[in-house]
């Protein structure tokens, strides 16, 4: 018995193995995505100076990115010079891009795909998984995804296959660099509304024609989706964005040559493996970092509540304060005030109340008030 | 026998008179709301100079306000002098507000909710009534006698910002949140939904220069329990939305009775929508718009037969279209319907020709079939 259960079990981590694991590609590098304040949200225009504040430990440059379908370099800067900055907004489900290249020529006069391409695959909780349809097969192999997985579902039509999975769980973008007479990017799969205000918006700034050399300035937004339907956003489920959250993301820069129509002349990925742009599970961590010190007062006082119990007309209160604190006072607004830090209050009767929670520490006091937002009946 | 009628109809239209019209307050003016490109979105940070780009045709000024306290005469600019600009983006469901006044004397420390506010109503739909709640509503809000098998505090979270929302905003907000959402939903005033900034050097009681800018998310239904059954209301070219604002000055000096500048002529257009002004969300300024520019969408009519409708939204003069469905087939009209012979991800190309030249927009692979 304890034999075959032996057996059974190296027999299971054999065919286990064969799967990719459950982890991020490059365990050794946390990528870092930073956090603006509210009152400094670049503006998405083409102008960089909004990112000057995002210190050089955020930036991603070409050293980060290797070419797997050729000899595996980074690009040579003095054929392509580029950097990335990623940003976020605690509060908002939006992920920041301030892509800069300098690169000794640009393919872009293609109304179609043949077009350079800044690749972005985003998987805004991180599951993982294929993000591809099953018409690709040099994808859908028993190596990269399992056998069960790599045999096509008769029952199911190839189409209705790639509606259900095709940027669904993960998204995406084809960002064309720069886009002439076209939409800014392919949103690939099935939910194509994703690239449009609010979802989206892009800027760019260039000075170039098609096969010149010259620098250009790509700024843009997107909206990362747990779940995304081909219907439109009226099902779709917002990636929620938090502090610390570990999210999977790379990139991949395309490159064309308009002379070799349809190939790729250089494939610079940040991911170690290829196939990055269907497989969720290659996409390299970026951590949502807190705000830098610089963009945090000393102290602030800072809070919010839950009705724990509307009946009973018990509220939770949570302190959010910043800084060092060695001590709270709340006063609830009814007369009755508390020094604990997350205090429990229950109020004898309904009404709007003023409510000030202060805060001491070795850096002053701070005060902060909300005006009838605990609100009881 | 037409007589009674008559009577009738007079007698109607008495009962009815009594309440306001079904209309937005001042129809002799529309305000206008500034189209900002996408690429010009105002940052939120208390620096005016992103709104150089907005005429002053559409600043609003003290001269449109009047004090409805008293002696309903707008305000002096050499005591309280102050201008207001109104911004919205196609595509995204905020309006952008930029607030700047200079006063002798700023009010602003206490932490309830007295001190200096702008105050500001918004109906992101136009539908008009009661945004406040009786028990808590104020003399002259029309409202239905309360049923008095209402609970009160039910009704007013039925109500109360509910279908319109009011915003307390203080000017500035020193140890507090920027403003106080009236009513049920108060998680309005949060990102994603609300964003501001403001600027000032002054000391409370000191006279001075505020910049305020902000955004906020109308919505035609905002419960009190959060975002999850909210309804954020639809931004759209040339939509009339219902709006006003009040200045509450708590005066030039200590213990003044405060003023209450007004944009409606009427005071309680804070807590009833149909007393609110009529603004028009407007297309974009010419010098934003290109001479001519390809642009469309699609929509499927039918998925199984492959029926695709196209709809031309070309900017500029256009004599003629060109449609390259990806399929090997074209069209030159300007709004085709299209029949795919088989599934797909199709690259679509619309080229339009006029007055000021060529233009073409391609879509990769936007257009799939099943």
């Amino acid at each position: 018995m304890n034999i075959s259960r032996l057996g059974l079990a190296a027999f299971a981590a054999a065919s286990l193995s064969l799967l990719p694991a459950r982890a991020f590609d490059r365990p050794e590098v946390t990528f870092k995505v930073f956090q603006f304040p509210p009152n400094m949200i670049p503006r998405v225009d083409g102008d960089p100076s909004d990112w000057d504040i995002v210190p050089d430990s955020y930036a991603v440059d070409g050293s980060q990115l290797l070419d797997d379908e050729g000899p595996r370099l980074p690009p040579d800067p003095k054929v392509c010079d580029v950097k990335v900055k990623v940003g976020w907004v605690k509060g908002m489900n939006r992920l920041y891009f301030l892509y800069q290249a300098t690169k000794n020529s640009w393919d872009f006069a293609s109304t179609g795909l043949n077009n350079d391409t800044f690749e972005v695959i985003v998987d805004g909780d991180a599951s993982g998984g294929p993000l591809i349809d099953k018409g690709k097969k040099e994808f859908w192999t028993p190596d990269h995804v399992g056998a069960s997985a790599a045999v096509p579902e008769s029952r199911i039509s190839v189409d209705d296959a790639r509606w259900a999975i095709h940027g669904v769980q993960a998204q995406n973008y084809h960002i064309f660099t720069p886009a002439k007479d076209k939409d800014w990017c392919m949103a690939w799969g099935a939910p194509t509304w994703i690239k449009e205000l609010p979802y989206a918006n892009a800027a760019t700034r260039y000075n170039f024609q098609p096969g010149q050399p010259g620098k250009l300035v790509l700024e843009f937004w997107i909206t990362p989706f747990d779940y995304a339907g081909p219907e439109g956003p009226q099902r779709a489920v917002e990636s929620v964005l938090t502090e610390n959250k570990l999210i999977g993301l790379s990139w991949i820069l395309m490159e064309y040559d308009e002379t070799k129509r349809g190939a790729h002349t250089h494939f610079w990925n940040l991911s170690r493996h290829h196939m990055v742009y269907g497989d969720a599970s290659e996409l390299c961590a970026f951590r949502l970092m807190p705000l830098e010190p610089q963009f945090r007062p000393a102290i602030g006082a800072q809070w919010s509540w839950k009705v724990v119990d509307l009946d009973r007309r018990l509220v939770a209160f949570k302190d959010l304060s910043v800084g060092q604190i060695t001590s709270w006072h709340w006063d609830f607004g009814d007369g009755a005030s508390s020094d604990e830090q997350n205090p429990l209050h229950q109020y004898k009767l309904p009404g709007n109340f003023v409510i000030v929670l202060t805060v001491n520490g070795p850096a002053g006091t701070a005060h902060h008030s909300k005006v009838w937002d605990v609100q009881l009946k | 026998m037409t007589h009674p009628r008559l009577v009738l109809a007079a007698a109607a239209a008495l009962v009815f008179g009594l309440r306001p019209a079904a209309a937005l307050d001042r129809p002799d003016i529309t305000f206008k709301v500034f189209q900002f490109p996408a690429n010009q979105i105002p940052r939120i940070d208390g620096d005016p100079s992103d709104w150089d780009i907005v005429p002053d045709s559409y600043a609003i000024d003290g001269s449109q306000m009047r004090e409805d306290g008293g002696q309903h005469q707008a305000p002096d600019p050499k005591n309280f002098d102050l201008k207001v600009k109104v911004g919205w983006v196609k595509g995204l469901n905020q309006l952008f507000f930029l607030y700047q006044a200079t006063k002798g004397r700023w009010d602003f420390t206490s932490p309830t909710l007295d001190g200096d506010k702008f105050e500001l109503v918004v109906d992101g739909d136009a539908s008009g009534g009661t945004l406040i709640s009786p028990p808590r509503g104020e003399p002259g809000v029309a409202h239905a006698a309360p049923d008095p098998r209402l609970d009160p505090n039910e009704a007013h979270w039925a109500i109360a910002g509910v279908q319109a929302q009011n915003y307390h905003i203080f000017t500035p907000a020193v140890d507090k949140d920027w403003c106080m959402s009236w009513g049920a939903p108060t998680w309005v005033k949060e990102l994603p939904y609300a964003n501001a900034a403001t600027r000032y050097s002054f000391k409370q009681g000191e006279a001075g220069h505020l910049v305020l800018e902000f955004w906020i998310t109308p919505f035609d239904y905002a419960g009190a329990e959060g975002p999850q059954r909210a309804v954020p209301s639809v931004l759209a070219e040339n939509k009339i939305i219902g709006l006003s604002f009040a200045i509450i000055d708590n005066g030039d000096q200590p213990g003044d009775r405060h003023h209450f500048w007004n944009l409606s002529r009427h005071h309680t257009m804070f807590g009833d929508a149909s007393l609110l002004c009529a603004f028009r969300l407007m297309p974009l300024e010419p010098q934003f718009l290109p001479a001519i520019q390809a642009q469309w969408n699609w929509s499927v009519v039918d998925m199984d037969r492959h029926l695709v409708a196209f709809q031309d939204r070309s900017v500029g003069q256009v004599t003629s279209w060109k449609w390259t469905f990806g399929d090997g087939t074209t069209s030159t009209e300007q709004y085709p319907v299209h029949q795919y012979k088989r599934a797909g991800n199709f690259n679509v190309i619309l080229e339009v020709e006029g007055p000021a030249g060529k233009s073409r927009r391609s879509k990769v692979g936007d257009v799939a079939l099943k």
